[in-house]
């Protein structure tokens, strides 16, 4: 119990200097955004890579996310979002934009993502879960296998209809269904339903 | 803020572009659907705050240092959060951050026609302070017309006034807005300003007098354009 406290301790140390450097980039702070840098460039980089499939791509993307962040700190709400989820969405949904932008991937970076898309390690950050991914994962583990895979791979991946019914060798009409009636199951069970 | 629970359909289109898996012409109405529908856009940035624990798992990489010195030039000649200081000094320093804070606008991706040149196409949403009142605006550059939504600003005796703040913190006041929205052209001198992440700001002003030289009120709503 010690080693867990000391874990949470930890997780909340860290959370409180990424949420000051988040508040110093806010007011202009160049440093601020250099710890903000220091403390989530790995995660963030992870998201994007894994989404774009592409290295150098990511690192374009990475580039644009933290000029967001320069730009967006004063809108961080914690009451809304915990710092890390914050900046996590602002990746991801950087990556999306740029996957969205491009016609047509290229062979190479659908291999890339294959390789980066399926190991869903969720385990590994068992010990880093907070309340929110406790109750999320709970809730997904509570759907349909079929379901909360396809939200999952969707989500983690960042795939469009189309690449996850060729995914999952499954017709598209059948992974629609599964992903609202699956995301209906996970709003009921998350309690905002 | 969200006037009740959204049609099923919408709330599943909100699910689906909050997931990422909406692409071309379904995306791009999804996203002009987050400007012109604040329940619909709630439940897509609902979904985000849901669904972002899952990303706590992903796999760390490392950059090279290329990133950030490249986010440091970027950002090298530009203040924080945008506008902000310039607007702090319109102000007077009233009102805090907190109203920039609420007005960032959606960056909007249309599909671009196989056959014809890129259009382009500005929007922009503007927001108060509490995200409670929103304007969807877009703007036709060919055109050089701002065409505007529906709003319920009309303040009393005055009136609600949009400006453009470019990069120099400058308001310019692009004219007074009616009740029901509709077009508003645009003088062909400031038609420069309206590019992609500059400010767009409403304050309440004497109509008698108006276009102004400079807002006389802190605004009420803002915004920034994004080039789609």
């Amino acid at each position: 119990m010690v080693v867990a406290r000391t874990v949470d301790n930890n997780a909340h140390n860290a959370r409180v200097r990424l949420v000051s450097a988040l508040h110093r980039t806010a007011a202009g702070d160049r440093s601020g955004l250099r710890h903000v840098y220091d403390l989530t460039s790995a995660k963030l980089f992870g998201i994007c890579l894994r989404i774009s499939g592409d290295r150098e791509a990511a690192e374009d993307i990475l580039q644009d996310v933290y000029v967001k962040v320069w730009r967006r700190a004063a809108s961080f709400d914690e009451g809304l979002a915990s710092p890390i989820s914050w900046l996590a969405m602002i990746a991801r949904n950087a990556a999306i934009d740029w996957r969205r932008t491009q016609a047509r991937h290229d062979a190479a970076g659908e291999d890339a993502l294959d390789t980066v898309a399926d190991d869903a390690p969720l385990a590994d950050a068992t010990i880093q879960q907070d309340e929110a991914q406790r109750r999320l994962l709970t809730c997904l583990d509570g759907l349909d296998i079929r379901q909360s895979d396809a939200i999952r791979r969707t989500f983690l991946g960042g795939l469009t209809y189309q690449e996850l019914a060729e995914r999952m060798g499954t017709p598209l009409g059948t992974i629609k269904s599964w992903i609202r009636r699956g995301m209906q199951g996970l709003k009921e069970c998350l309690g905002d339903g | 803020m969200v006037d009740g629970p959204l049609p099923p359909d919408r709330a599943d289109l909100a699910a689906e572009l909050a997931l990422g898996l909406l692409e071309g012409s379904e995306r791009a109405e999804a996203l002009r659907l987050c400007l012109s529908d604040p329940g619909f856009a709630a439940e897509v940035e609902a979904w985000g705050h849901r669904l972002s624990p899952l990303l706590d798992a992903t796999p760390l990489e490392w950059p090279s240092h290329r990133v950030w010195n490249a986010v440091e030039v970027r950002i090298a000649d530009r203040p924080s959060s945008g506008q902000i200081r310039s607007l702090r000094l319109w102000r007077g320093g009233a009102i805090a951050a907190g109203v920039m804070a609420a007005s960032l606008a959606l960056v909007l991706i249309l599909p671009r026609p196989a056959s014809q040149a890129p259009e382009t196409v500005g929007v922009s949403q503007l927001a108060d302070a509490q995200g409670s009142a929103t304007m969807a605006i877009s703007y036709d550059p060919q055109a050089g017309v701002l065409r505007l939504g529906p709003n319920s600003l009309q303040g009393g005796t005055k009136s609600p006034e949009l400006w453009v703040i470019p990069e120099d913190g400058v308001p310019r006041s692009l004219g007074l807005i009616g009740a029901d929205g509709g077009r508003l052209a645009v003088e062909g001198r400031l038609r420069q300003f309206l590019r992609n992440g500059v400010t767009l700001a409403i304050t309440l002003e004497d109509p008698a007098t108006a276009p102004h030289k400079a807002p006389t009120s802190t605004p009420i709503l803002t915004g920034k354009i994004s080039i789609i």
